[in-house]
């Protein structure tokens, strides 16, 4: 299993195929820069708020205060930790053979499950976007998928996952392969048509 | 002066005990997305969740304590 496209394990992996003939390609996460970002502003927020209740506990002449002030900003960024991990931990693309699928459960606050069946659209565009120095940097980025529906336009963006170019080009090939097979969108292969003119059918009028 | 440290004492240890349902409550869900999902989370992230839902109880008992013997 190339761990560069797929970043769960092999167990969890079978949880998202339940059509037939589907293949796994893609199983990403967000870049864990973005974790490291959310952990630091946990770490960040309690810490300003620990110097703030400190500064009022001297002010205050109060030690039991500075104390309680304490165990609270601990309980608070003890709870949040969990949940700062878990918004990205349980954030998850999914791109099979058959279907792509956006999975956001954010437990406690929100889920969020989007699906699009990939025989009932036709992909039109896949760009890789790398926006800055940073992003280079860390090997992170963006895949927009543009398809059209039979009704309307969409985007998808694989919003700033690892190696964003490699991805893209995986999925530019295998998405070409599977358009073409598609029964929406072209036309299966038939015998080629060959014109015939009334000789062919009546051979008797063929001059001599 | 002492009221207002009374005052800020008692919603400290108020919104602590906030702490305790929430993060029953969040575990529970995070099991049932286990459950939806078949991804568990990792064992460490997994023992916190269990810890934080005694923590509070804990530390609001210690700050019971602490405004008892200090009046």
């Amino acid at each position: 299993m190339n761990t560069k496209f797929i970043e769960i394990t092999e167990k969890d992996c079978q949880n998202f195929i339940n059509l037939a003939g589907e293949q796994i390609q893609v199983i990403k996460r967000q870049h864990p820069f973005i974790l490291a970002v959310s952990i630091f502003s946990v770490f960040s927020t309690s810490f300003l708020i620990l110097i703030l209740g400190s500064l009022l506990s001297i002010f205050l002449r109060s030690v039991t205060m500075a104390l309680i002030f304490s165990s609270f900003i601990i309980i608070t960024s003890l709870s949040f930790l969990p949940k700062a991990f878990l918004d990205w931990y349980y954030h998850l693309y999914v791109i099979t053979s058959r279907k792509i699928l956006e999975i956001r459960c954010v437990p406690f606050f929100s889920d969020q499950i989007d699906d699009v069946f990939l025989d009932q659209i036709r992909t039109t565009e896949i760009d890789a976007h790398i926006p800055d120095f940073l992003h280079e940097l860390l090997d992170m980025g963006d895949v927009t998928i543009a398809f059209d529906r039979p009704s309307h336009d969409e985007v998808y963006t694989l919003s700033n996952i690892r190696c964003p170019r490699e991805v893209a080009s995986l999925l530019g090939k295998e998405f070409e392969e599977e358009m073409t097979h598609s029964p929406v969108w072209f036309k299966p292969a038939e015998t080629p048509f060959v014109a015939r003119i009334s000789e062919d059918i009546y051979p008797a009028m063929k001059p001599n | 002066m002492e009221e207002v440290i009374k005052i800020i004492n008692s919603i400290m240890i108020f919104l602590s005990l906030l702490f305790v349902p929430y993060n029953y409550l969040y575990r529970s869900e995070v099991l049932q997305i286990k459950k939806q999902l078949g991804i568990s989370p990792p064992k460490v992230i997994d023992n916190l969740l269990k810890v934080n839902i005694l923590l509070p109880l804990l530390v609001i008992f210690i700050a019971l304590l602490l405004l008892i013997f200090s009046g």
